[in-house]
């Protein structure tokens, strides 16, 4: 039987252990998720405003870029162009992939049945 | 009476396979081996853009042997092998942590956590390099975050010196393909039965041999697939580097996609852009085509 757990009271190894991967997680959290957050939040910033260090963490929010995005700028246009690209591709790939497996992880399609009928 | 070399059946050695074959094989020849075929062929002229394609001079192999003596083409080349080298192995060191230390948490964290870790891949990597160039920016938040440690550009010059330019697009570009790694881990980690990992704390295995001994054994598979699927992304490599350094300073993160765009669209020597895509995906085959069909031909024999 192992000692950690027979041993009463705080076992110092399992605890530390536990805190230093509880702090790796929320380093790494933080590494994936500060440049996202600082892209939106600069979204909202003034153009000047993105250039100060450090970065101020509480500001008033401006919507001018969004602003110049839907009315200056095309972006409804570009948007659907994304959609009509996303939309074709996805109905393409899914039409042209024939299904190789069926819900109970059998062989089907075209391809399937001909290698079927040449191993027979 | 049977037709012994010829009928529309489904009996063994029948020609009925075959044409059900036919339309997936004309679609693919028509959209893959042709295309293909053509930029091999054009790679083999001295073809500018806006001229026809086949009335240009027949230089043979000179592309490929101008590759050999450019310089430039050989530092993207090299460029995009240590790129690839770079980003694979920080791509699996983080993914693997990232993904094991999250599985680990209880579920109501994990929950929150995970969708979390996997945001940057929903970013396109045009706005992944603008956004790292925004970072790397001398006056820029890295550099202001380094002085509060008393660091500063001399200790880690990024995007603006030659020395470091290539490990900074390693970075972008592995900050967005981690969370891909941890999607693809974590449902390797889900299919591990939990049985072995009892028996093996039973026998009073430490957390590290039951990391080494079980979980990255039987996630090998897995492995092979995301070194597929991302390895051959990161050999491909275009545009993160293209918004973060542009190719610079000094050709040292040019990578051979970057160099062909260049030559093919900026200098208009088409089909030295096209001998360089073959190199590239000559490369490509090397590195990751033929370990895969050995692979697989030793799976389905064994």
């Amino acid at each position: 039987m192992s000692t950690a757990i027979v041993k009463q009271g705080v076992n110092w190894k399992r605890t530390g252990s536990r805190a230093l991967r509880t702090v790796l997680v929320l380093v790494f959290l933080l590494v994936m998720i500060t440049p996202v957050y600082i892209v939106v939040s600069n979204s909202f910033r003034e153009t000047l405003a993105i250039k100060q260090m450090p970065p101020q963490l509480i500001f008033k929010p401006t919507f001018v870029h969004f602003q110049r995005l839907i009315q200056k700028d095309n972006f409804l246009r570009y948007f659907l162009n994304s959609t009509i690209i996303a939309g074709s591709v996805t109905v393409a790939t899914i039409g042209l992939d024939q299904p190789t497996v069926d819900f109970e992880g059998n062989a089907v399609g075209l391809r399937a049945e001909a290698v079927r009928i040449q191993a027979r | 009476m049977k037709n012994k070399y010829f009928q529309w059946s489904l009996e063994k050695g029948d020609l009925l396979p075959l044409l059900l074959m036919t339309p997936s094989a004309l679609l693919i020849l028509l959209v893959m081996v042709l295309p293909l075929g053509y930029g091999l062929l054009l790679s083999l002229f001295d073809y500018h853009f806006g001229s026809f394609s086949f009335s240009q001079p027949f230089i043979g192999l000179g592309n490929y042997v101008g590759i050999l003596k450019d310089a430039t083409a050989m530092r993207s080349i090299l460029n995009t092998l240590m790129f690839s080298a770079g980003a694979v192995t920080l791509m699996f060191v983080f993914g693997t942590l990232i993904a094991v230390l999250v599985f680990r948490l209880p579920r109501r964290f994990s929950r929150i956590i995970r969708p979390l870790i996997t945001m940057p891949l929903l970013i396109s990597p045009i706005v992944v390099g603008l956004i790292w160039r925004y970072i790397f920016d001398p006056r820029g938040i890295l550099y202001w975050f380094m002085g509060l440690f008393g660091l500063g550009i001399e200790h880690f010059p990024g995007v603006t010196s030659a020395g470091t330019a290539l490990i900074s697009t390693v970075i972008a570009h592995s900050w967005q393909v981690v969370p891909f790694v941890v999607i693809v881990l974590t449902a390797g980690l889900v299919s591990i039965p939990d049985e072995l990992y009892e028996a093996a704390y039973i026998d009073g295995a430490g957390e590290s041999a039951v990391f080494w001994r079980i979980t990255l054994p039987l996630l090998q598979d897995v492995y092979m697939v995301i070194l597929l699927i991302s390895g051959v992304d990161t050999l491909k490599i275009f545009d993160i580097i293209y918004s973060l350094t542009g190719g610079g300073p000094n050709n040292s993160t040019q990578s051979i996609s970057i160099y062909a765009f260049n030559q093919g669209f900026m200098q208009s020597n088409m089909s030295y852009a096209m001998a360089l895509s073959t190199v590239a995906m000559i490369i490509t085959f090397v590195i990751f085509g033929i370990p895969f069909i050995r692979r697989n031909r030793v799976r389905s024999h064994g």
